[in-house]
């Protein structure tokens, strides 16, 4: 037993057995070589006032594992020395008949040379990337900058340690940035903002967009904040530029809007009021004809006149029709031919009162010119039946007149048929009986197309016309 | 009864006259026309007519609208408004004025007839007196 006790003495390693209470009971002589601390300085106090503070819940933790039976491998931690500095130990451990038995190395130098490497590996990589690259410590000083930062600024590793980089940021940036700073290292919260850095060589300030993430160690504590600083102004003027552009681009495209809907409408009330004026002059024709027909003595010159003053009327219909339709420049002609009809029904109220008329018309919209004598061809298609169809009618029959405006291929038909006395008497295709059909039969050619006049159970005429006039065609 | 009389309001030389031949013929009694505001404030205190027929555009700084609602202050008088003006804005502008009937240029005997039936009817009514 004295020969291992050799061991024990002499050993380079820590050695030590601890009780559950927390107490060391036995220790070798190693422990006052690495730390400083007498044996009885170490027995005397609980271990765990000797451990960092930031080690002490991870190493209880090792602690409950080891008495509830596991062994404990490699578990490191650091131990404060009686100079107050620390020192990295590796432990093993176990735990037997309710004691520890404990063996520290002391691996300080490799922690140290573990740093000393990643800072290296750091600063290697810091210096491959195109932005400016930091490090601060947990309390906020600076303690490191790649060599980007010193060609930017012009200054010394002297002159920016700790919060030496003030004098970098533009005045109006610097109160926001140390207000943002502070408040990340204080929090562990990640930091970001964007200032204007002073560029050493012409002395602009440009902008930079600033990030710095902690680095933490495996307890969690802040032990590096690494940070970097990207050139961002070319980006923000592009940005900028982009959006003066688009305002601009904006506020022409508005400007134009409001001068083409001024324009638009003034043309608009320009062509309202042409067709006001349209209607006031055919108004003054309608008056001139019923005047001179309240002169005339003569029933049938009298009746002549109010035949023309119908015309008259079912072409200021159209230009009605034409104000009230979307496009000023077509004439719904379902919507015309029953707005004619009903002109039509009120005129005749008097004399024909039993006779039915009947419209259909396809969703068809027609020119102005056009439309002028396809409503023409229907005024004088039913007036005429009106006046002749059923002049010897008994009056037991219901008395019909059927208008119909079709669109059929490439062509438009018009057909007024009614269940009268037939065109006998009333068509005699040489002669020039009477005006109405005449009209009828040029204005049909004036659309370039014909008029077919049938007897049916009934008067029928059917005027077909191409839809699209050609130009140049007979 | 006596028959009704009736003021027309319209520049048109002839468009006037046809109105006031076709009134005459359905037994109205019907004053010489006028063309603008002035002259027809005068006439409908010197006639003190039943209805008055007006254009909304007629000769003068004011139009039919406004001389129609001066009219309707002072006397009451119903007016039906006579016009080839047929957009939105002008009837609801007419509408909106209180007008006892709406006659589109170009109109005929019977259109004319039936609107001063109407409107001569609805003030009988409105005035049972």
């Amino acid at each position: 037993m004295a020969d291992f006790s050799r061991f024990f003495e002499h050993a380079l390693d820590l050695h030590g057995i601890a009780n559950v209470e927390g107490h060391f009971r036995r220790i070798n002589p190693a422990w006052q070589r690495t730390l400083g601390w007498t044996v009885d300085e170490l027995t005397g106090s609980p271990w765990l006032d000797f451990v960092h503070p930031d080690d002490r819940k991870l190493t209880l933790e090792a602690g409950s594992r080891l008495f509830a039976g596991a062994s404990i491998v490699s578990f490191e931690n650091r131990y404060r020395c009686k100079d107050a500095s620390y020192r990295w130990l590796q432990w093993h451990a176990e735990a037997v008949g309710g004691e520890a038995y404990c063996t520290g190395r002391d691996v300080t130098q490799e922690h140290l040379q573990k740093d000393a490497r990643n800072q290296r590996y750091v600063e290697n990589m810091a210096e491959a990337l195109p932005q400016i690259v930091w490090t601060a410590r947990p309390d906020g000083e600076l303690d490191y900058y790649n060599e980007r930062w010193f060609a930017y600024t012009g200054m010394t590793i002297e002159q920016t340690q700790g919060w030496g980089w003030k004098p970098v940021l533009h005045a109006d940036d610097l109160q926001p940035c140390i207000d943002r700073w502070t408040e990340a290292y204080q929090s562990g919260r990640p930091y970001d903002i964007e200032v204007r850095l002073k560029r050493a060589c012409d002395g602009l300030y440009r902008w930079h967009l600033c990030r710095a993430l902690p680095v933490r160690d495996v307890s969690g504590s802040i032990v590096k904040w690494f940070g970097t600083c990207t050139d961002i102004d070319d980006q923000r003027r592009a940005q900028e530029a982009l959006r003066e552009t688009q305002q601009q681009l904006e506020e022409r495209v508005s400007a134009r809007t409001a001068e083409l809907a001024a324009s638009n409408e003034q043309k608009t009330s320009l062509l309202q009021e042409v067709h006001h004026r349209v209607k006031n002059n055919l108004q003054m024709i309608s008056s001139l004809l019923s005047l001179q027909a309240r002169q005339t003595q003569n029933e049938d010159a009298c009746a002549n006149l109010l035949d023309i003053q119908g015309r008259v009327h079912s072409i200021a219909l159209l230009h009605e029709c034409l104000y009230h339709s979307d496009d000023l420049g077509r004439v719904d002609m379902h919507y015309y031919v029953h707005r004619l009809v009903a002109m039509i029904e009120r005129s005749y109220a008097g004399p024909i009162p039993g006779a039915h008329i009947d419209a259909i018309s396809d969703r068809i919209h027609l020119s102005l010119d056009t439309a002028v004598p396809c409503g023409l061809i229907v005024n004088e298609l039913v007036t005429n039946a009106l006046k002749h169809a059923f002049r010897d009618a008994n009056g037991t029959a219901p008395q019909e007149i059927r208008i119909e405006i079709r669109s059929v291929g490439d062509d438009i038909t018009i057909l007024v048929a009614d269940n009268g006395s037939g065109f006998a008497g009333r068509v005699d295709p040489a002669g020039d009986q009477t005006m109405g059909l005449t009209l009828v039969r040029d204005l049909s050619r004036q659309l370039r197309g014909r008029a077919e006049f049938a007897t049916l159970n009934g008067a029928r005429c059917t005027v077909t016309f191409p839809a699209v006039r050609r130009a140049g065609g007979q | 009864m006596s028959a009704a009389c009736i003021l027309v309001v319209e520049d048109e030389a002839i468009i006037a006259r046809d109105i006031q031949a076709t009134l005459l013929r359905l037994g109205y009694v019907v004053p010489p026309p006028v063309a603008c505001c002035e002259d027809a404030l005068r006439a409908v205190i010197a006639h003190r007519p039943d209805l008055v027929l007006m254009d909304i555009r007629i000769q003068g700084e004011v139009d039919g609208i406004e001389t129609a609602a001066r009219i309707r202050d002072a006397h009451g008088t119903p007016v039906v408004y006579l016009t080839s003006y047929s957009d939105a804005t002008t009837i609801a502008t007419a509408k909106a004025s209180g007008a006892s009937g709406y006659l589109l240029k170009p109109f005929r005997d019977h259109d004319l007839r039936s609107a001063i039936e109407l409107a001569l009817h609805n003030r009988a009514r409105a005035t049972p007196s």
